[in-house]
């Protein structure tokens, strides 16, 4: 994935996100919000699954599946 | 007869533009044109469409066109777009044309030095540089300007579609119009059908390239009179018509689509307003698919993303800097909608019978009179 895409995107507080190079928008729910945040960030897998899981106050090892499945979903916009 | 420019600022010019057609699977784009020029509060000059058709609505849209004339058809030849200019200069002056429409584009060139004489001002590449970025030299050109374009086949006889592997083809391919129109083929009986639609539409030849499959991103550029690169907007379609027109798109900056323009207008020292049009395929290559020589129907989005480049045109051809901004605000989306024009008899006996709208005001204060 680059992650310098996840840079150049234009998110709202709603979850509105528009990627100014391919012209697709998506929307976002209020978790995929924070993990996008940590990740445009620079946080890695790990950094963001464990600062997600405090954040929600979920044990890592439920919140690290979820973490892995939005970053292959990313990989697929953002190849 | 020699005529100088004239010294007003563009602001006060007499434009005239052409592509004032506007069917909704695949309008000009001069209506666009003037309404990204009106878009600037200060012009105070006027905009006067020239149409083939007395039907032609941008010709009667008064709130942004103040006049319309009828021009002969392209095919009559240079000399007959001469007299007909002739005649409508008599009745008002023009101080710059935009022409909008490929099939015109030969004649306006074969005009150029004899418009500058009369004073009119046009940004014309030249007939060769129009030459080379015809679709069936697309892949010279890309070439010599090292980008990615898919190969392409000229063919004259549809015998040759029964053996697409003869041709390097396989199902499915694009079968193209000369102009303009393409069609996506998978069998010989689609290829046979969409063959006579386009040769009976665009004439011969047609054209047939491999598919492709992926995304199309668009960019509308201006090059100066030096075939440097002034300014572009990069869009990709979010909406489509039947003709995979836009029917709603957004602004976007693509890197890689900019360079690809750079490149091409580098090689072909372009003049002027042009189109570019690529697929991005699943590996993310970028092919070039199309140049066109004007400005596309999507042009009043430069205006909607802050990046107006028929407005820097009047600036280029007045010999002004243009004051573009760096670079266009990404994320503008447009959207198209049809609408209609309600006219009189009067109207309507005044265009087809002397392919002159009159003053659309003075027709604007008729037709209230009568409502």
């Amino acid at each position: 994935m680059q992650r310098n895409r996840l840079a150049g995107l234009a998110v709202s507080e709603r979850g509105f996100v528009f990627d100014p190079q391919s012209g697709q928008s998506f929307s976002a729910n209020g978790v995929a919000l924070a993990l996008l945040a940590l990740l445009r960030a620079g946080a890695d897998e790990e950094a963001a699954t464990s600062r997600l899981a405090a954040q929600f106050d979920q044990r890592p090892a439920l919140v690290r599946p979820a973490v892995a499945a939005f970053l292959r979903q990313l990989t697929r916009y953002f190849p | 007869m020699i005529a100088q420019f004239s010294a007003k600022p563009s602001q006060e010019w007499t434009i005239g533009l052409t592509g004032m057609n506007a069917r909704a699977d695949n309008p000009g784009p001069g209506f666009a044109v003037a309404r990204c020029i009106r878009h600037d509060r200060n012009f105070a000059g006027r905009l006067i469409g020239l149409g083939y058709d007395a039907l032609d609505p941008g010709l009667h849209a008064e709130a942004v066109i103040d006049r319309g004339f009828l021009l002969p058809y392209p095919s009559e030849g240079p000399a007959a777009l001469r007299e007909r200019l002739d005649e409508i200069f008599a009745q008002t002056r023009f101080d710059a044309i935009i022409p909008s429409l490929d099939a015109e584009l030969p004649n306006f060139i074969a005009n150029e030095a004899w418009l500058r004489e009369r004073g009119v001002r046009a940004l014309l590449p030249t007939a060769h540089q129009l030459r080379r970025r015809d679709k069936d030299r697309l892949p010279e050109l890309a070439a010599a300007a090292g980008v990615l374009t898919p190969s392409c086949r000229r063919i004259g006889d549809p015998s040759a579609l029964e053996r697409p592997e003869e041709l390097d083809l396989a199902y499915p391919y694009v079968l193209k119009g000369s102009f303009y129109d393409a069609a996506i083929v998978h069998s010989v009986a689609e290829a046979r059908a969409a063959f006579h639609k386009l040769a009976a539409l665009w004439g011969y030849p047609i054209l047939a390239q491999p598919f492709i499959a992926g995304y199309e991103v668009n960019l509308c550029g201006l090059a100066d009179a030096a075939g440097e690169l002034v300014g572009h907007v990069s869009m990709r379609k979010r909406a489509l018509t039947d003709k995979n027109k836009a029917w709603a798109g957004v602004s976007i900056v693509d890197p890689q689509l900019e360079d690809m323009a750079r490149r091409l207008v580098a090689e072909l020292g372009w003049r002027g307003p042009f189109e570019v049009e690529a697929l991005r395929d699943a590996e993310g290559a970028l092919h070039l698919i199309e140049i066109n020589p004007r400005f596309p129907a999507w042009a009043y989005l430069t205006a909607g993303a802050e990046y107006n480049l028929p407005q820097a045109l009047l600036h280029l051809l007045e010999g002004r800097a243009c004051a573009l901004p760096l670079q266009a605000v990404a994320g503008r989306c447009f959207i198209r909608f049809a609408d209609e024009v309600v006219l009189n008899l009067a109207q309507m006996e005044a265009i087809s019978l002397f392919g002159d709208t009159g003053r659309n005001d003075r027709a604007k204060a008729f037709l209230s009179a009568a409502m």
